[in-house]
């Protein structure tokens, strides 16, 4: 055996459990899925499974559930440019030289290193009509400026429910990931380009116009893209834990929607039919997003 | 690097010997074992020793994190499944019986003599599926009116006395309700916990029609009922409104149930089944009363009970049969019986005098109002035409939609019936073999 045949076969050896593992427990599950979209799977025995060919895709596309429910995920998703402007907000601040920054910029991170759940059993408690902090807040303003309006029943009025969501989404992406992001790629532009705009004249908001933002285009870019797919598919956790997708249903998102047909209804083909038309949707973004992002954020890719 | 890979697939062989090793056996110290899909109730522990004192050849073993529903249809399917598995409603059964992994065990009841016929007669209707039985409940039970004594003495409303009508039981529960010292929030409720089905039984009404072939929420029964329910609320404010319900449930701390505010007397009367004995008892503040629910034309409330199902596949089914045996034996219901987890499923035990004076706690004075409920009682109404769930999540939207008083009950139900109603349909039309079934029950229906 030659060297060059060794090398390969202990960089085989050393893909091999990460590719085993993928193709059991992610590629073929995937094309399995794919290939049940196209029939009537029931997880039962009373009803055989039968190629259906595009009966799912058609009862999906014309069922007002699908596109309420996609109208509830895209309502969601209006938060996610406040969201990135606000780590980018957060990120400028943070970047600064200052004494404990380090805590703080631990403080800021701490919500997305904390589980899930319990930040909404949190914020379930923080949306509490007549108790949460909320609303106390609220009432005290409204009585101070003579006001004596009702304060919002936020997660279980049918109007405040999808913006109470969205608000704490707004909250958990500020200090997330994206933050995170933001900072490392304002430590990587080069002092000298602030120096120079300093020398020209330049005042911070020039120099965040005409320094900052174009070199943060590329982390820009990744932000969008990934928080359009992320949006596309999230909203599950939420509506299982503060809501259960109430109420009536005003806060199920496709993700939920994929579940409640898979494992509350057992229509696992149709389920698995959601979950494609999910994926061309996100696939299409993407798309969209690289087509036009990349000139947009002026990115080269 | 070989020698790295060499040690890596040592390491795996021997942690999956251990695996399989400490992997539980079936056999056990020479007896078999039987898997118990069930809930981790304290009372578990000593049905065990009941069943294994009854069965010395058998060994009882509870699997409490199994009970969900697809994890359970796709372990059955695959040979793998638990040998008992229990349903907590009638709309488990049928999705279990639709998935097709629950054994008929008809043959063997009869000859065993664990039929229907010695169980409270609606539990019929819970084990039963097209005249053929699937299982034998555990702990059945009606839903009752529990209403805190201390209350009605500060009110100085007499304690209810056997029937009562709907009317009646409003100006109580209105009587019951107290302002706080600020007068913007309530101290008490007079009543949580209503249900919307048994209030349409009590009217008269149903939901659906016999045969199940349509769903009747837009007659004028479920109408009227669901407009009494949404002004206990609204009209009387009685009952707490969605958001107060809420923000009691915060004020508490002790959870959402309405066990726990009842518990901590925030409620003059509850909803609910003899199970919540068990907490009650060790509350020795609390005075508590029995009484029936109310109604309006037809006395009516739900029978609630678990069913024990036997998996279609199980290796070893003839042994796990034995369970339904052990469920209507003595021993058992009387353990069901003076622990209050609901009532034995054989009713001669509950009419032993055993029954109606548990020694250790002789302030409980209402066994005979459990009894004379189960008279009345009817298993929650579901068709064979439509997935339960998809009926039920159609259902609580609409209730959502009342509740939020974004809908007039008028429109509720009837928006709900139309939607349970295409439902059906395409439920029919996508099940191989149902229409010949549905349109002879439409006829019958007629």
């Amino acid at each position: 055996m030659t060297r060059r045949e060794n090398d390969w076969r202990t960089a085989l050896m050393f893909l091999a459990p990460n590719f085993l593992g993928f193709m059991a427990f992610m590629a073929l599950p995937i094309l399995f899925s794919l290939i049940m979209a196209f029939t009537n799977w029931q997880m039962t025995e009373k009803v055989p499974l039968q190629f259906v060919g595009f009966e799912n895709l058609h009862s999906l596309l014309t069922e007002p559930r699908f596109w309420k429910f996609l109208g509830n995920t895209l309502y969601l998703m209006m938060g996610i440019p406040v969201g990135i402007a606000g780590s980018l907000f957060l990120a400028i601040i943070l970047s600064k030289k200052l004494r404990g920054i380090v805590a703080f910029r631990t403080m800021f991170y701490l919500p997305t290193i904390t589980s899930g759940v319990a930040l909404f059993i949190l914020w379930k408690a923080i949306y509490n009509p007549e108790f949460g902090p909320l609303n106390t807040a609220l009432a005290g303003i409204f009585d101070a400026l003579g006001l004596h309006a009702k304060m919002p029943d936020w997660l279980l009025s049918i109007a405040w429910a999808k913006p109470a969501i969205m608000l704490m989404g707004i909250w958990t992406a500020v200090g997330g990931t994206n933050m995170l992001l933001y900072l490392a790629g304002i430590s990587n532009v080069p002092p000298e380009l602030y120096e120079a705009a300093e020398i020209d004249g330049a005042g911070r908001w020039a120099m965040f116009r005409h320094v900052t933002w174009p070199q943060l285009a590329p982390t820009t870019f990744f932000i969008v893209v990934m928080s359009a797919i992320g949006g596309l598919q999230g909203g599950f956790e939420q509506a299982r834990v503060m809501t259960g997708g109430g109420p009536a249903e005003s806060t199920i998102t496709l993700g939920y929607f994929i579940y409640q047909k898979g494992f509350e209804e057992y229509q696992l083909g149709y389920a698995s039919a959601i979950a494609w038309v999910m994926f061309v949707m996100i696939f299409a973004l993407t798309l969209v997003n690289w087509k036009f992002g990349k000139s947009a954020f002026d990115v080269e890719v | 690097m070989k020698k790295f890979f060499l040690g890596v697939f040592i390491l795996l062989v021997c942690l999956s010997v251990i695996a399989q090793a400490t992997k539980p056996k079936r056999q056990f110290a020479g007896k078999t074992r039987i898997i118990w899909t069930t809930d981790n109730n304290p009372a578990r522990e000593q049905q065990i020793a009941i069943f294994d004192r009854q069965f010395p050849h058998l060994k009882l073993s509870i699997d409490p994190t199994n009970n969900d529903m697809s994890k359970i249809i796709v372990q059955t399917l695959a040979g793998i499944g638990p040998d008992v598995i229990d349903c907590y409603n009638r709309m488990q059964l049928m999705t279990y019986y639709q998935a097709g992994i629950l054994a008929d065990i008809t043959d063997m009841a009869q000859k065993a003599g664990t039929t229907p016929d010695i169980c409270w007669k609606s539990a019929r209707e819970n084990m039963m599926i097209n005249g053929r039985q699937y299982g034998f409940p555990t702990n059945p039970g009606p839903w009752v009116i529990f209403y805190n004594k201390d209350i009605f003495d500060r009110c100085h409303v007499p304690y209810p006395k056997g029937d009562w009508t709907w009317d009646e039981f409003v100006e109580v529960a209105k009587k019951l309700t107290i302002k706080g010292p600020d007068s913007r929030r309530n101290e008490t409720f007079g009543v949580m916990g209503y249900d919307l089905q048994e209030a349409i039984w009590q009217n008269g009404g149903h939901f659906y029609s016999p045969k199940g072939t349509r769903c009747t929420l837009d007659q004028p029964a479920a109408i009227q009922a669901a407009q009494w329910l949404i002004d206990l609320q609204f009209e009387h404010k009685c009952a707490p409104s969605p958001s107060e319900e809420e923000s009691m449930a915060a004020a508490g701390g002790w959870g959402q149930g309405v066990i726990t505010l009842f518990d901590a007397g925030r409620l003059g009367m509850i909803r609910y089944g003899r199970w919540g004995l068990i907490v009650w008892r060790k509350n020795p503040k609390i005075r508590i009363g029995v009484a029936p629910l109310p109604y309006r034309r037809e006395k009516a409330t739900t029978f609630v009970t678990r069913i024990s199902t036997l998996n279609k596949k199980s290796l070893y089914m003839r042994e796990a049969f034995n369970f339904m045996k052990f469920l209507a034996s003595e021993d058992y219901g009387n353990q069901i019986n003076d622990s209050a987890d609901n009532l034995a499923p054989v009713k001669r035990l509950c009419y032993l005098p055993r029954f109606m004076k548990n020694p250790e706690y002789p302030q409980e004075d209402y066994n005979d109002v459990f009894r004379q409920e189960m008279k009345c009682a009817r298993s929650i109404e579901v068709s064979p035409f439509v997935n339960p769930f998809v009926a039920d999540r159609i259902y609580r939207r609409y209730i959502d939609l009342m509740r939020n008083q974004s809908m007039t009950p008028v429109e509720a139900m009837q928006g709900a019936a139309k939607e349970i109603n295409a439902a059906i349909a395409d439920y029919v039309k996508k099940t191989p073999g149902l229409q010949a079934e549905y349109d002879k029950a439409v006829a019958e229906d007629k």
